[in-house]
Order: structure tokens, then C-alpha cells, then sequence
């Protein structure tokens, strides 16, 4: 009896062992008929970006291919810049130079037409140039007081009334001609991102549950963006023409801001929109 | 009394199998297509199954359409009573700034239900525990050394238990 009994044994386990295994797998089988998707989503990153260069895309498009203008300016003398503005801080020092309708925003060791900023002072800036130094100080009034609507760049890029300047608004692009910025500047500040966020705060604006641009809530004075012109309460809606609808739109901005060359940020200033136009080198 | 031994059995064999049949690539594309609707995208991985989950190469993090954060594995244990994510040297977007002190090496998230979401990381600067409060986006970690902490020092906020990270996302 009890041989017997051992030898039935297993049969029944045997089944056990079968029916949760099969049980198991059917199991997975009807959530994965019924629920489980068979393949992920297939993200493609970026499609409904604009070019970053729409500007300049659009006037080849339309004719020949137009060569990128060289500006062959002549070697020319430093006197022929207008230092505009200086930011003193140490080596991201920061001057301001016109020439004509450009502006240049140059950092500590770049060039413009082979002078090299050297050093930022109270209220001039050294060049160096075939090894001779060279000194502009900002522009002076016939009274031999620093012109102080200089002094506090607010005007070269972003249309900002500027103090002293008997309330003329002045525009951001100069003539038309867009503002040229460095960049030295901007990788110094994508390099190190939280540098961004001590001068700048903004904040996502949402309008019936979507993005619609970020609102300026803080600028330090005197910092990079407050010179290149952005404002508290500006509303920057487009970069490069790209509707601000997701935060993908600045951070491919970010991811691309070592190769630009152009860049626009489209502003909502109260009830007006300004294009605030910058030609990075 | 034998039908009192085989359900036992059945129900421990019955676990085992269905951890082993477990479909990890489904469902892992089911709780991708989840925490797509919430705007947030794994994107650019090479999926593989392990025992009870999946393993994911070099994938990328969007939210809301913005990069955050790559990889170069990340390791998906799906357990219903113990779920883990251990991610190998990831790297945060630049323009987030630094949301971890130092340079990454590992993150081990782990979900427990009803002991909230531990994490561990470790990186160049040391080894830290904490935890993530989902609710009020808060990240806590503290140093694991007891010793002043050295190079996570400036990162750190010193309380009067001692020194902690926190920062909110």
C-alpha cells in the first residue's frame, strides 16, 4: 500500500508543477493580448523645431547661394571704436565697443579687427595688438564726466529706456543691424549653467494649460543679460522664430548654443513685441 | 490532506514562474507609454530583458520636450513588492545646472510600497542616502561618511543633526 501510494505521488505534482507553469504563462499571455503595448514610443526629437538660422535660410532658399558676407573691415585703429560700456569682473570682465552700427560684446582675452581685450578698469579697457598696448576709456562728455547713460548698458540690445538719455527708447537692433555678442560669453555661461541662474530668473507662462513663453522675473543689473537687453516682465515667446510651446524649445537652444551663429528672441514688452536680433562670433 | 501540501506548492511554483515569464519589454513599454502622457519621454534605448525587468543602454530623458538626462545603462527591476532603478553614470543637462554635487557615478532609486522612494548615489565626491519626497519635489540625501564631509561640502546645508543636500525639482 504504501509502495503504491509513493509511486502516485508524483503524478500529482508533477501536474502541480505543470498547471503553475502553464498558469504563469497563460497568465502573461492574456495581460499581454489585453493591456501590455508591443513596441515603445519612437520619440523623434525636435521635428517641430525651426531652424536656427531661418533668417538666413530663407534668403538662400529664394536665389543663388549668397556667400556669408565677410566684413573685411580695414585693420583700422582702435580709436575708431567707441567703448560703450564696461562690466569689471575680474576675468569675466566684459566691454562694450561700437564701430559704426555694430556693437561688440567682448570678454577678457577675445578679439575684435586683432585687439585683444587685456583688462577692464573703473573707466577704460586695455587692447593688446602686436604686442603694443592700447587704452579706450569710455566716452566722455565735453564736461570730462563719464557719460553715465554708457556706463549702465541697457540700450545696445535690448530696446530699454536708457537712464540719462531724456527718455529715448532706444531701439535693440541699431540701424537694423543685429548686436554682435560673443561666444566666449555664452559658453562661459553654458558651461556653468547655475552662472545663468544667479543673473537671470525666468518662469514658465502657461496659457489654457500650454506653454507660452517664459516670463522674465529677475535681472541682475548690470549682469550679461541685462546688456544684451532683457527686461523684468518681458515675456520671450519665440527664439529663432520657434514658437516657445515646450521647454524643449530653449534647451535645444542650449544644446546648440556652441555652434550658432544667429539668434533671435522674440519678446512680448507690455502690449508690444519686439525682436531682440544677436550675431554671435 | 495531498491537496493540502499541492496548493502550497502551486502558489510558490505559480510566483516563480511569473517572475520568470514576466514580459519586462512589454512592461516597460507599457509604464514608458504611462509616463509619456505625463510628458515625460525615454528616448534613444537599446531594450534588453533580465530576470524581472529590463535593462535599457545609453537612454535619454525628456520632459516636456527638454533633454534632462542621458546614460549609460540604466537597470529596471520590476518587482510588485520591490522595484528598482540603477542608473550608471548619468549625466543632467547643462542647463539645469548641477542637480547632483560632482560627477555622477551611480543612482540606485528603490520603491518599496509603503516605505516611500530611498536613494543612494554615488560620485566623485562620495557616497550619499536619502530619500525623494514625489509630493513636495524634494530630493534629501546625506552624507554617508559621518566625518566633515570634503569636497560635498559647499553643496551641503548643515543642520543640527548634521550636514544634508537638498534640492527641489
Amino acid at each position: 500500500m504504501s509502495e503504491t501510494t509513493e509511486k502516485r505521488l508524483p503524478i500529482p505534482v508533477v501536474i502541480t508543477v505543470l498547471l503553475a507553469l502553464v498558469s504563469a504563462k497563460l497568465f502573461w499571455v492574456v495581460i499581454e493580448i489585453l493591456y501590455l503595448p508591443s513596441e515603445g514610443i519612437d520619440y523623434e526629437g525636435g521635428g517641430k523645431s525651426a531652424s536656427l538660422y531661418y533668417r538666413y535660410r530663407l534668403a538662400n532658399e529664394s536665389g543663388p547661394v549668397v556667400k556669408k558676407r565677410v566684413v573685411s573691415q580695414p585693420a583700422g585703429r582702435i580709436r575708431d571704436f567707441t567703448l560703450k560700456g564696461l562690466y569689471e569682473d575680474g576675468d569675466n570682465s566684459i566691454a562694450i565697443l561700437t564701430k559704426g552700427t555694430k556693437s561688440h560684446l567682448l570678454s577678457i582675452g577675445e578679439s575684435v579687427n586683432g585687439y585683444r581685450l587685456e583688462k577692464v578698469e573703473s573707466k577704460s579697457a586695455w587692447f593688446e595688438k602686436g604686442g603694443k598696448s592700447y587704452r579706450l576709456k569710455l566716452k566722455e562728455k565735453n564736461s570730462g564726466r563719464i557719460d553715465r547713460s554708457y556706463r549702465v548698458i541697457r540700450s545696445s540690445a535690448g530696446g530699454t529706456s536708457r537712464k540719462g538719455d531724456s527718455g529715448k527708447v532706444v531701439d535693440s537692433v541699431v540701424d537694423g543691424a543685429p548686436k554682435v555678442v560673443s561666444r566666449g560669453i555664452l559658453k562661459k555661461y553654458s558651461q556653468n549653467a547655475d552662472n545663468i541662474w544667479k543673473n537671470i530668473t525666468i518662469d514658465g507662462v502657461k496659457r489654457n494649460g500650454h506653454l507660452y513663453g517664459f516670463e522674465v522675473k529677475y535681472v541682475k543689473r548690470d549682469s550679461v543679460f541685462d546688456k544684451l537687453g532683457l527686461e523684468r516682465g518681458d515675456i520671450i515667446i519665440a527664439i529663432n522664430g520657434e514658437e516657445i510651446t515646450d521647454y524643449g524649445v530653449p534647451m535645444r537652444l542650449m544644446s546648440e548654443i556652441d555652434t550658432i551663429e544667429n539668434l533671435t528672441l522674440t519678446v512680448k514688452r507690455g502690449k508690444m513685441e519686439k525682436e531682440l536680433e544677436y550675431e554671435i562670433r | 490532506m495531498r491537496l493540502v501540501k499541492l496548493v502550497p506548492l502551486f502558489l510558490v511554483l505559480f510566483s516563480v514562474a511569473l517572475i520568470l515569464f514576466m514580459p519586462g519589454r512589454e512592461i516597460y513599454y507599457y509604464i514608458e507609454k504611462r509616463i509619456f502622457e505625463n510628458g515625460i519621454i525615454v528616448d534613444s534605448e537599446e531594450v534588453s530583458e533580465k530576470l524581472a525587468g529590463v535593462v535599457l543602454e545609453h537612454p535619454a530623458v525628456l520632459i516636456d520636450g527638454a533633454e534632462v538626462m542621458d546614460a549609460e545603462r540604466v537597470s529596471i527591476t520590476m518587482l510588485l513588492v520591490y522595484n528598482r532603478v540603477v542608473i550608471v553614470k548619468p549625466v543632467f543637462s547643462r542647463v539645469l545646472g548641477s542637480i547632483l554635487p560632482g560627477k555622477t557615478e551611480r543612482i540606485v532609486v528603490t520603491y518599496i510600497p509603503f516605505m516611500g522612494i530611498s536613494m543612494k548615489t554615488e560620485s566623485e565626491l562620495g557616497n550619499m542616502s536619502g530619500y525623494i519626497d514625489p509630493i513636495n519635489r524634494t530630493i534629501h540625501l546625506e552624507p554617508d561618511e559621518s566625518e566633515e564631509p570634503g569636497g560635498l561640502k559647499s553643496y551641503l546645508i548643515k543642520s543640527e543633526k548634521g550636514w544634508y543636500y537638498e534640492r527641489n525639482y
